[in-house]
């Protein structure tokens, strides 16, 4: 009985707003999207004509959602994408170019964008995403410690990375009584990309030739993967799959004096070791030739099939304005996209600066983005991280010599790659 | 296919034309056949002949950006280390995670199936329990146990004189980790074949068996491991294919790392397959993980046939 009144109620209230109404449907994934629904309310409210069908999807089952979506033909109009996956799925040709909307609007502009962001969402010539929120690597590190080891300021280059960690591994060792490590760095770094932007941080490049060949083996990515490795050697890392399950607490006891994370963990660190707050920062990552670390986030995207693409756009607007920009952090803690919106906000008449930039340990991210880098825009990066963790993974348990690493590694990566060089080479992909 | 005779059918009075009398069974089975052949026979094809090219994410957006490559993806697993190093992590499991799980639930079914056991119902509910329970939340507690600095293992066997190790990101202990892991969590379901096993022997027998003397290791050995064969065999048959396609437990705890130590077979699939879109790769491999599990099932089941014959 219950259930017919509810299946009336649904059929009733659909067919209620249908009327007359332009519908779109947008998904947007996780905790994104729940924080959405007061942004969207706002939304149809200043525009009677639309009607927005939010979809929260989870991001665990998110990419095999599209995708499927995708093959089955029932992609939504719109939909909140991790800019790693724009390349994908425009393999697929599945989005739409927006060159045209942006072309015409007052309101998404290049130049409000951090360009490392902006360049994610360009495949080819033409732009396929509009940044939503940002973010990128930094250097989380533990203030008191690093202070009484004589270093007053966060490590600024690679060689006072590399003494830090070393001052951190034998003082925290010798208070605790027992082995510490000045940094944590991942054994396998395919999923955190770390040993990517020490190549990066040397100007080097993981592939070359149009994304069709690798570079592993040239000077610059030899002496990067080196350094990435050197830490282990030398012991200043721990030799520890699994730090991450207890990275708050290691970090807390000292087990760990440093770590390379993304702005989530502002939050997560205030919330899991409070007790801790004040003791710790974070700083842009040192500097070698560069600082350069990988720009992620989320963009929007408007799928090819979509039939109100000029409703769609136009929640794209709304959403990149800056002080709904601002509402949505404060829901999320996601980092902004457009960048006035980092310096929006009351100044208190104490003095006190409650904008974005004002805070340090956020604005350490501000300074980072500016020299953020998209990866390699092709379909089958993910392969290629994960091969390249795989083998300097072998190196830190010492299977192989670094040389030996990057021969295999060389040899996967270019196997990787030898579908996009036949489409390449037959001309049958468009860039 | 059954065949009855037109005759029988007379014989038993069957009414109706020849026609429907000859299809009616069809129109019976017809629905079943359909479900079969859209959700099984069908795929099953298509998978098959998939493996012959190299489809991907780019023939995903066009078809004509896949290859018709013939054996090239059996050619290439072949000569893939990773198929190899998973071949032989999967086996390692099979071997010493097999054999242990029906060892340990043999010896809790004969346990529970003891009188002089007390709270029986409850020791039985604590060993199904595992069985039950959610994979990924008990493997939470798992990384914890394992934990190298505030494990419980690890703090057992300080008593012991052991001296604390990183179970899971060790390459060397990473798979008795889980081989462990999942002994814990799957013997509950084969000891509860058991015990169902244990409840069909008369007791009769133990009782005679005790007349002529017969101690209770002999009784355990000439009465009930001959009387279970049956039991066995079953029991056997499922962990060899349940374990050969181990996935959930490194998925959850490793990640098939380090080293790939613990990458299986599957968990090769899952990743080559819905992680890079290889999907003429991953159904190649799925291919082979058939045919062994088909090939080791029919030696498996000739072995103990001949065995329990004797």
């Amino acid at each position: 009985m219950s259930l017919m009144v509810m299946l009336v109620f649904v059929v009733f209230g659909c067919s209620r707003r249908n009327e007359g109404l332009t519908k779109i449907t947008f998904w947007a994934m996780g905790s994104e999207g729940e924080h959405l629904g007061s942004l969207i309310k706002e939304f149809e409210r200043e525009n009677p004509g639309i009607y927005v069908d939010l979809q929260v999807v989870p991001w665990g089952s998110a990419h095999d959602k599209l995708l499927t979506a995708f093959a089955g033909n029932a992609t939504p109009d719109m939909c909140q994408l991790g800019n790693t996956w724009i390349s994908e799925l425009h393999a697929m040709d599945a989005l739409e170019p927006l060159d045209s909307f942006i072309a015409k609007s007052n309101v998404v502009k290049e130049a409000n964008y951090f360009s490392g962001i902006w360049q994610t969402n360009v495949v080819g010539k033409k732009v396929y995403g509009i940044p939503w929120y940002v973010e990128t690597r930094a250097l989380f590190y533990r203030k008191d410690l690093l202070s009484v080891v004589g270093m007053h300021q966060p490590p600024k280059n690679w060689d006072e990375l590399l003494k830090a960690a070393k001052l951190l591994t034998s003082y925290s060792t010798k208070l605790n009584g027992r082995p510490c490590y000045g940094i944590y760095l991942p054994v396998n770094p395919g999923l955190e990309w770390d040993e990517i932007f020490f190549a990066w941080q040397n100007d080097g490049n993981i592939l070359k030739d149009d994304d069709c060949y690798s570079n592993v083996l040239s000077q610059n990515d030899r002496e990067a993967f080196d350094y990435y490795v050197k830490f282990f050697k030398l012991g200043y890392s721990p030799m520890e799959a699994n730090a991450t399950t207890n990275l708050y607490q290691a970090f807390a006891s000292g087990y760990v004096g440093m770590f390379i994370s993304g702005p989530w963990n502002i939050n997560e660190l205030r919330n899991r070791v409070g007790y801790l707050n004040g003791k710790w920062s974070v700083a842009p990552l040192p500097v070698n030739k560069n600082r350069d670390a990988n720009a992620g986030g989320s963009s929007f995207v408007i799928f090819r099939g979509s039939k109100e693409k000029e409703a769609d756009w136009k929640l794209i607007e709304f959403l990149s304005l800056p002080e709904n920009q601002l509402q949505f952090y404060r829901g999320t803690f996601d980092l902004p996209a457009v960048k006035s919106a980092w310096s929006e906000g009351s100044r208190h008449s104490s003095g006190q600066d409650s904008t974005l930039l004002g805070n340090p340990l956020i604005s350490a991210f501000y300074t980072q983005l500016e020299s953020s880098r998209p990866f390699p825009r092709i379909p089958e990066w993910e392969q290629v991280t994960d091969k390249m963790g795989q083998w300097i993974e072998t190196v830190v348990w010492g299977k192989n010599t670094l040389d030996q690493a990057l021969i295999g590694m060389d040899k996967d990566i270019n196997r990787v790659l030898e579908k996009r060089r036949w489409l390449k080479s037959t001309g049958k992909m468009a860039d | 296919m059954l065949k009855i005779s037109h005759r029988d059918k007379k014989a038993v009075g069957y009414p109706g034309t020849r026609w429907s009398s000859v299809n009616a069974p069809y129109l019976f089975i017809a629905p079943s056949f359909v479900l079969l052949a859209v959700f099984f026979v069908i795929p099953v094809v298509a998978a098959f002949l998939m493996s012959f090219t190299d489809f991907d994410i780019y023939s995903l957006a066009h078809f004509r950006f896949a290859r018709f490559v013939g054996l090239g993806n059996y050619m290439n697993l072949f000569s893939d280390p990773l198929f190899w190093k998973s071949m032989f992590n999967t086996f390692y499991f099979l071997i010493l995670g097999g054999p242990l799980t029906i060892f340990v639930a043999l010896l809790a079914a004969v346990l529970l199936n003891s009188k002089l056991v007390k709270f029986r119902s409850l020791l039985r509910l604590g060993f199904f329990a595992p069985v039950v329970a959610t994979l990924v939340a008990v493997s939470v507690v798992w990384k914890y146990i394992y934990d190298p600095r505030f494990g419980l293992l690890n703090y057992a066997l300080s008593f012991l004189g052991v001296a604390p190790r990183d179970w899971l990101s060790d390459p060397v202990w990473a798979m008795p980790a889980i081989i462990l892991f999942a002994v814990w969590k799957n013997f509950g379901y084969t000891m509860m074949i058991f015990l169902a096993g244990l409840q069909t022997i008369p007791e009769v027998l133990y009782d005679a068996a005790g007349i002529d003397g017969a101690g209770s290791w002999q009784r355990f050995w000439r009465i009930t491991v001959p009387m279970l064969a049956p039991t066995t065999l079953f029991v056997t048959v499922v962990t060899l294919i349940g374990y050969l396609q181990l996935f959930a437990e490194p998925y959850i705890m490793t990640g098939g790392g380090p080293m790939n130590s613990t990458l299986s077979i599957v968990l090769l699939m899952y990743r080559q397959g819905f992680r890079y879109w290889q999907m003429g790769y991953a159904a190649s491999l799925a291919f082979v993980l058939a045919i062994v599990i088909f090939i080791l099932t029919m030696i498996e089941m000739r072995v103990q046939k001949e065995g329990s014959a004797v």
